[in-house]
């Protein structure tokens, strides 16, 4: 976005990805490099969102106002999640998405076999209680593995202070991603990526395990630096 | 005693005449702008739901199932505080200033002093 310059709005007719704001008592002319309009809004992909915009009767306003394509990962399907999408992300390296989704792939078929073994050799009245889905399984893992605080240096009279910050949605999300990759990849060189990466879900899941472990001691050391938590000021 | 008589002999300091004469050093009226440092401690935010959780957190041997209450207090603290530094960032960002309102930043002091300056 830059800032053409300080024209009159009723000199110019405006194009499209031209749009106006004001500073003080001056407008301004804003371009917007995008191949939308400003006037674009975002398309709803999931069938869910969609039948709720029907019900409220929003999908009728909608009708009238021209829609952005869906990004091409966004997609409709019953056996997209936006975690694992996101999840899958992470684990990537170097562009290469084939390998990356194969690796998720094969976690998962791990995990699905490790459950359905339990499965099976538990008795039957406590079956029940067996996570069977992949899926579930990583996203308790993840929300077990999200911190709630993160410590940050503070530089005070020369002394740095390890001071408690609440963190965003984002970083816990990221926090949790990371640790669990980082913990995958430290392993024996005989075992496989996919194969310590599924003990490592399951183990979060479990609420146990070495990523759960490492959220709690930075959970101990932010009660233990508790006394410096007001030399925060950002 | 000595260095006493030896003082006296002679004028000394000559004391100054008045009317002593005034220097301007720093010109005498007030900036048409304020610094911004003072917000800085202000914003000590959330301190008290955070020693809550974290003496919650302690008290139940780092089990976050049992202070549910605590953990959403705080997230919703965090989460407000920062919406409303969201709301003053856009509104400086627009330029915007709402009539009325007491409490104004640093920012929208210094546009308003520029805008209608003291001398």
């Amino acid at each position: 976005m830059t800032v053409l310059g300080v024209i009159r709005l009723s000199v110019l007719t405006v194009p499209r990805n031209v749009s106006l704001y004001r500073r003080g008592n001056e407008e301004f002319l804003h371009k917007t490099y995008s191949s939308y309009g400003p006037h674009y809004v975002k398309p709803h992909v999931t069938t869910e969102k969609r039948k709720e915009l029907i019900e409220s009767g929003e999908a009728e306003t909608l009708k009238l106002i021209p829609i952005k394509a869906a990004l091409n990962y966004e997609t409709c399907s019953v056996f997209h999640d936006e975690l694992t999408r996101k999840f899958t992300n992470h684990v990537m390296r170097c562009g290469k998405k084939a390998l990356a989704r194969e690796l998720i792939e094969k976690t998962f078929e791990k995990i699905k076999r490790i459950q359905l073994e339990k499965y099976h050799k538990t008795p039957e009245d406590q079956k029940e209680s067996i996570i069977k889905d992949p899926v579930k399984i990583l996203h308790d893992a993840i929300s077990n593995s999200k911190p709630l605080l993160e410590l940050t240096p503070v530089k005070r009279g020369g002394v740095r202070y390890q001071v408690p910050v609440p963190i965003t949605e984002n970083r816990s999300l990221f926090l949790a991603i990371k640790w669990l990759i980082t913990s995958a990849k430290d392993k024996d060189r005989k075992i496989h990526f996919p194969e310590k990466l599924a003990w490592e879900l399951l183990d979060a899941a479990a609420n146990q395990g070495r990523v759960v472990k490492r959220k709690v001691d930075l959970h101990r050391q932010c009660e233990a630096n508790k006394a410096f938590a007001h030399y925060r000021w950002s | 005693m000595r260095a006493t008589s030896f003082l006296l002999k002679g004028p000394g300091r000559a004391p100054a005449k008045e009317p002593v004469p005034f220097v301007e050093i720093l010109p005498l009226r007030l900036k048409d702008t304020v610094s911004g440092k003072s917000n800085r401690q202000a914003e000590n935010i959330c301190l008290q739901e955070l020693g809550l959780l974290l003496s919650c957190l302690k008290k139940h041997d780092f089990n976050q199932t049992s202070c549910d209450k605590e953990i959403n207090a705080f997230k919703n603290c965090h989460k407000t505080v920062m919406a409303g530094k969201k709301i003053i960032y856009e509104q400086e960002k627009r330029g915007e200033l709402k009539t009325g309102t007491k409490d104004l930043s640093s920012k929208q002091i210094n546009k308003i002093l520029k805008q209608y300056p003291l001398v």
